[in-house]
């Protein structure tokens, strides 16, 4: 038997990859694994567009610059190694419809989002670059939130929400090739 | 065909096409093409012929003529479509693209592909 052979590949970043900001704006696109038709990816794992089912797209949330989070850790596992994508939103609530919308968002299952990093690129969460295509089978979702109402005045109130799931890449990157302008546009036109 | 012509193509194909012997594929063709041997069985000759055409070029006789295909500004592109796994432009198929046209979303990306134009016949 030949065994399974490693697909290594030469790395050697430019300039902007070695300068590259952290952290990300207030604003992100959230929109559900199952209301995606299809998922156009390049080669090398950029994705170039999403087409949702009729009447459905993403929703748009938004919270502070500087405040939402993320991060991807290596699963080791006894067959493939898997990457736990975790995206921490910072949420703010007030108003009755505002907080139910905090609430559908913590009973998320299964959903992808995408947003805008303070390095200019657009970074999409919980879509998986599957061999097969079989984008579907994967997704994250709500795995902590924390409603924060505080003791003083100017204490933290806040509500904490992470999304988390295990999928067989870390975060990809949307539409690289265009402006920051042009891929607003292109998300804001999906949002329902 | 010639019972002996017959008996070796017969032979040469009935191994999967990763196992046969290409040489001898490209001889069998040009010689059932070339054949005159056989006078009464001329379905035959050109079943063999067109067996033999596939085996040796699977790819550009597998998928025959393509209504559809991708733009070709998306050269490059896969497109991960819900059902139906992976798909790229060397993959795509008329019924792909049919049920991908249904879709809201992809009429940028399948393109009808051109008929070649005919030349017109000059009146005489």
């Amino acid at each position: 038997m030949a065994g399974c052979s490693n697909s290594l590949l030469a790395l050697d970043p430019n300039c902007d990859a070695i300068q590259k900001k952290g952290g990300f704006d207030a604003t992100f696109f959230i929109g559900s694994v199952a209301d995606l038709d299809a998922v156009a990816i390049s080669t090398t794992g950029e994705v170039t567009g999403f087409t949702f089912a009729a009447t459905k797209g993403f929703k748009k949330v938004t919270g502070k610059r500087l405040k939402h989070g993320a991060g991807v850790a290596l699963a080791a596992g006894e067959v493939v190694n898997m990457r736990t994508q975790s995206f921490n939103a910072v949420l703010y609530a007030k108003s009755a419809a505002e907080r139910f919308s905090v609430e559908a968002l913590a009973d998320a299952v299964d959903v992808f989002l995408v947003t805008e990093s303070n390095a200019g690129t657009f970074e999409v969460f919980g879509i998986a670059n599957d061999p097969d295509g079989r984008f579907d089978n994967y997704g994250i979702s709500t795995t902590a939130g924390d409603w924060k109402y505080g003791v003083t005045i100017n204490d933290d109130t806040s509500i904490a929400m992470t999304f988390g799931g295990d999928l067989p890449n870390a975060a990809l990157v949307f539409n690289e090739g265009e402006t920051v302008v042009t891929n607003l546009a292109t998300l804001n036109a999906l949002v329902v | 065909m010639v019972d002996n012509l017959g008996r070796r193509v017969a032979k040469a194909i009935s191994k999967p096409f990763v196992e046969a012997n290409k040489n001898l594929l490209v001889e069998l063709h040009g010689e059932v093409f070339g054949s005159k041997l056989c006078r009464t069985c001329r379905n035959e000759q050109i079943l063999a012929y067109i067996e033999l055409s596939r085996l040796i070029t699977p790819k550009k006789m597998s998928k025959g003529k393509q209504k559809y295909s991708f733009n070709p500004k998306f050269k490059g592109v896969e497109i991960m479509l819900k059902g139906h796994g992976r798909i790229t432009s060397e993959t795509l198929t008329d019924d792909q693209a049919k049920s991908m046209l249904k879709v809201h979303g992809f009429a940028h990306l399948i393109v009808e592909v051109a008929e070649p134009k005919v030349k017109s016949e000059k009146k005489a």
